[in-house]
């Protein structure tokens, strides 16, 4: 009896302390330093403040952060957030006038953590969301966000994304462009006639292995394929059967992190067929994880290019890597520019409510940011360009950039 | 006296819990607290094998996939209404429960977790690859909510007091099952197997028949999480969601009704409520969990009661002396 | 063709001793308290992430140095493990020794992705490069792991039956009270095995630092595996451990040829269920 009781007392207080504690905004930022080097704390412009629920108002914009910071991936999570700090202090520091609020809460890297972080920050009270990363997430926040009417820009890049929901707007390429360059590329450059298409059984692989076999389909190239799941303790079994089948080139379509494993096991097994892979090959912390005699003269996509001749590059690059210790990559550079779309909104929607921004990030027009220049189409897609690179060595060096039509 | 005591004391959770979202509200607690209900439907489930009968199940996750994917593929490949998806999911349960149940029968201990354990990792796996009939990794999409004469259940508010009714409705099967002679039985052969030989009972039936139970609650609560939730992918079902309903079972107390309910609000709702504690707020939480594990082996409500009768043994005692 | 047998039979068997190794050091702590560790796949990131993160990163220590240190911190870890959770546990029933594992194991987790942060890092070049043999080129790295593991089976074995610990070990395996009757400090015992499993995992975690980086969750695979090559060796025996680590190993390396590789994750855990159905005592078993 008394068990009942004091139990049904724990339940109580703790769904009474859950209301307490998230009642004021609960701006609960990652400011541990968790890098192997040292790493100067970017000041945090949160600070805590009692909510706001109704629209508000003009003067103060609240950003919620849907990030990964624990769970499975949690380098994700991280490097947005820190990218993300440092474009608001950065915002701040050069006179904004607005003032700039994060609210980041943790997704935890899953599709119901996703979708907790996601009714937190909108029951914050923010008027506009970033992330969540991946596309699965996106997918199953996707609704709610919409029914809110908040927009949320994510890096995703799923073809399944495209315009799916009403509130949303991509700043990433979506695959439907990038694995085409990608099976462009086995064509024109290394003249391919039979292609492997290695790719990850994840939602990314195989969206981008359907959509590179399509474009094959359409030019008449032969092809066969391969799968791996992320988190095989080897592939050798499947590198040996793309290697006996007498392929003029191989397309891999897998996640940087999977990378180091596929390219060792190319190289440990003698593999002389030519490659041309997914954005993964060029993002500098997976590259550390290789040799370059692995990758050395394989072709990939670039999206995040540290030596390309443009303003915010140049300054992103190194204010990112002072500001953090870390160099900066594609995850980084990805949310910076996020900010950057959004503050650009703002100031074109005319507000700093929802509404506005909404309107204010359909408008966006060749706006410069590091992985490039967004102009937002009627898909609300930001980014349409992507870079083919021949790796020289670990060094991706950049051959020319392709935009979509 | 105590029956009265009792029954006030479920008039008030009852009433609490109707009038939950209303006073705590908001479209993130909301959504919280369906999670919670569909968690402790589930839990009610695994309390019959893993409270009762003290086997234990750690491929709970994969049993929910099954569930939300038949409920989920019916609506998407072939238009079935959710609720024939409810009624699928139910078949699918006890269809896995019997499937599952007597290969259990041969192993037990650790030798049936890790069994488990490999049977969610499969499920999960095969769920991932097999892109034509479930989506593959990129899931199931745009699933309905249930409509009632016509009226659709919208997500939010309505589809909380559904889940409320649905999980009462369970509650009170789950009690009248404990109660019953078959309750009795889940409990005397993990007890005493061999009395409970020697007065009659069945064992394998019995073993099976827990098996069954937890099955069917878990593809059930996948089906409603599938259409709670509107999307669903084989990432979500894995191994650590399988942990935490364990864990939710161990928190609330093994073998009690009431205390399975208690375990999967805390264990849902308490790591959002460290959410405030930032980049810690993980560590802090599975600290708790841990620590009951070793220090609560009757479950937190237990464990606080004899903390209590403990404080009131010192005060008590106190105000004697004085006296 | 053959030439893809041969290599898919190395890379299977390579990978199989580390099975094995794993299966060893669970089989350890088993043995001796009858628990099952299910935060093993933990100690071994644990064990990586120390010998690479501190000692060689951090601190700048050439491979050698680093890897002798991080042996005695993987010590304390061990006997602290002992004297923290199994001790306590060991006397619990079965749901509470499987979660209070399973949440250690959770907890570590956290704490070294707040410590070292989520970045995947790694030791370049070690146990790199590749030997020809004719038109066979055999990985470096397959050949260490065979190597080390075997060497590390043998001192096991010699440990077991020639010193008096080891001896005090294989008697509290088969029989804790007759142990304790005998004037043998079980409590002991099971601190020292628990650091000589606990070392085993720094090896396993070490050795896989080439395949796998030092990455979070770079032993949740092997770990699981792991559990498959004891059992189907032979439960807490760790000859068969080694037994049922390469039959997993080439089985699995070998199921590609027939099923789509996609699947191959799955095999290790079907021969898991297969033989826990048919024959659990595994292949070289006896009756515990």
């Amino acid at each position: 009896m008394k068990k009942k009781l004091l139990g049904l007392l724990l339940a109580v207080s703790m769904v009474v302390s859950l209301t307490a504690c998230s009642g004021g905004s609960d701006t609960a930022s990652d400011t541990s330093t968790t890098d192997t080097t040292e790493t100067t704390d970017t000041a945090e412009s949160d600070s805590a403040e009692t909510a706001d629920d109704a629209a508000a108002s003009s003067d103060v914009l609240k950003i919620g952060v849907a990030a990964a910071t624990t769970g499975s991936d949690p380098l994700e999570g991280e490097r947005m957030v820190q990218a993300l700090e440092l474009a608001v202090q950065e915002y701040t520091d050069n006179g904004g006038t607005i003032q700039v609020e994060l609210d980041i809460q943790d997704s935890q890297g899953t599709t119901d953590g996703a979708l907790n972080a996601v009714q937190r920050l909108i029951s914050d009270g923010c008027q506009v969301i970033i992330g969540p990363h991946k596309s699965t997430q996106v997918l199953a926040v996707g609704e709610t966000v919409d029914a809110a009417g908040v927009p949320f820009v994510s890096g995703g890049t799923s073809p399944n994304l495209v315009g799916q929901f009403d509130t949303l707007f991509t700043c990433r390429t979506n695959d439907e462009l990038t694995a085409v360059i990608g099976a462009q590329a086995c064509i024109d450059e290394l003249g391919a006639q039979k292609v492997g298409i290695f790719y990850g059984s994840d939602d990314y692989g195989s969206g981008g292995f359907t959509v590179a076999s399509q474009y094959f389909e359409e030019n008449g190239i032969e092809y066969v394929s391969e799968v791996y799941n992320s988190g095989d303790t080897d592939v050798s079994g499947q590198v040996l059967s793309l290697m006996n089948q007498d392929l003029d080139c191989i397309l891999v379509w897998a996640h940087g992190a999977d990378m180091p494993l596929i390219f060792r096991t190319m190289n440990q097994l003698g593999s002389e067929v030519p490659v041309v892979a997914a954005s993964g090959i060029a993002i500098g912390q997976y590259l550390d994880l290789m040799e370059a005699e692995w990758v050395d003269g394989y072709y990939g996509i670039g999206e995040w290019i540290a030596n390309r001749d443009s303003e915010v590059v140049q300054h992103f690059g190194p204010a990112f890597e002072e500001a953090t210790g870390e160099p900066a990559e594609m995850f980084s550079a990805t949310y910076y520019g996020a900010f950057l779309a959004v503050m650009d909104a703002v100031e074109k929607g005319g507000g700093t409510d929802s509404a506005s921004i909404m309107e204010g990030l359909k408008q966006v027009s060749g706006l410069s940011v590091p992985l490039g220049t967004y102009t937002c189409d009627e898909n609300q897609q930001l980014l349409h360009e992507a870079v083919l690179v021949q790796m020289d060595g670990k060094d991706p060096v950049e051959i020319r950039t392709i935009t979509a039509e | 006296m105590k029956a009265n005591r009792k029954t006030i004391i479920y008039a008030i959770c009852l009433i609490a819990a109707i009038i939950l979202p209303l006073v705590f509200g908001g479209n993130y607690f909301i959504s919280l607290y369906g999670q919670t209900l569909i968690n402790i439907i589930i839990v009610f489930g695994l309390n019959f094998i893993t409270g009762l009968t003290r086997n234990m199940n750690l491929g709970t996750a994969g049993i929910m996939a099954l569930g939300a994917y038949a409920s989920g593929i019916l609506y998407v490949k072939f238009g079935v209404s959710p609720w024939l998806g409810l009624a699928a999911a139910i078949v699918v349960g006890y269809l896995i429960g019997k499937g599952l149940g007597y290969p259990s029968l041969r192993v037990s201990g650790v030798y049936l977790s890790l069994t488990t354990i490999a049977f969610g990792e499969i499920v999960r796996l095969i769920l991932n690859n097999t892109m034509n009939l479930t989506g593959g990794a990129q899931g199931l999409s745009n699933l309905s909510s249930y409509s009632i004469f016509g009226f659709e259940i919208s997500r939010g508010l309505p589809f909380y007091y559904f889940l409320l009714v649905i999980m009462l409705i369970m509650l009170w099967i789950s009690t009248r099952i404990v109660r019953s002679k078959w309750g009795r039985a889940f409990k005397a052969i993990s007890d005493n197997p061999d009395a409970a030989e020697s007065l009659g009972i069945d064992i394998a039936k019995v073993k099976v028949l827990a098996f069954t139970l937890a099955s069917i609650y878990a593809s059930f609560g996948g089906a409603l999480y599938a259409h709670l939730m509107g999307y669903i992918n084989p990432a979500t079902f894995n191994f650590d969601m399988s942990i935490d309903f364990v864990v939710m079972l161990m928190v609330g107390g093994i073998g009690v009704v009431s205390g399975n309910i208690i375990g999967a609000i805390v264990v849902t709702m308490l790591p959002e409520l460290l959410r405030f504690l930032g980049n810690y707020y993980q560590l802090v939480f599975y600290l708790i969990a841990f620590i009951g594990a070793i220090k609560l082996p009757q479950g937190w409500p237990a464990g606080l009661a004899s903390l209590w009768k403990w404080i009131v043994k010192k005060t008590g005692l106190k105000s004697r002396k004085e006296g | 063709m053959l030439n893809t047998i041969l290599q898919l039979a190395i890379s299977g068997a390579a990978l199989g001793f580390v099975y094995a190794l794993v299966g060893i050091e669970y089989s350890l702590i088993w043995n001796a308290t009858g628990l099952l560790n299910f935060s093993h796949d933990k100690i071994i990131t644990l064990g990586a992430y120390i010998v690479a993160g501190i000692f060689f990163t951090r601190m700048g220590l050439p491979v050698p140095v680093s890897f002798v240190l991080s042996v005695i911190v993987m010590v304390v870890v061990g006997v602290l493990m002992a004297m923290i959770i199994l001790n306590p546990l060991r006397k619990m029933t079965t749901i509470f020794t499987i979660m209070g594992t399973i949440l250690f194991g959770r907890i570590i987790y956290e704490v070294i992705r707040l410590v070292y942060g989520s970045r995947p890092f790694t030791i370049s070049g070690l146990m790199s490069g590749t030997f020809h043999i004719g038109s066979l080129a055999v990985a470096k790295t397959n050949v260490y792991m065979i190597v080390i593991a075997g060497v590390v089976v043998a001192a096991l074995q010699i440990f077991m039956q020639t010193t008096k610990t080891g001896k005090a070990m294989r008697c509290v395996s088969q029989n804790k009270k007759a142990s304790e009757l005998m004037g043998i400090n079980v409590k002991q015992n099971i601190c020292i095995t628990a650091a000589i499993s606990s070392v085993i995992c720094l090896i396993i975690g070490f050795m896989v630092i080439p395949l796998y980086n030092v990455t979070l969750t770079m032993a949740s695979m092997i770990g699981l595996k792991g559990f498959a090559a004891g059992v189907v060796g032979g439960f807490g025996y760790l000859p068969g451990c080694i037994v049922g680590g390469i039959v997993v190993g080439l089985i699995e390396s070998a199921s590609v040829l027939v099923i789509p590789s996609v699947y191959k994750d799955a095999v290790a855990f079907l021969v898991l269920i297969v033989f826990l159905l048919i024959k659990p005592s595994g292949i070289m078993g006896k009756k515990a």
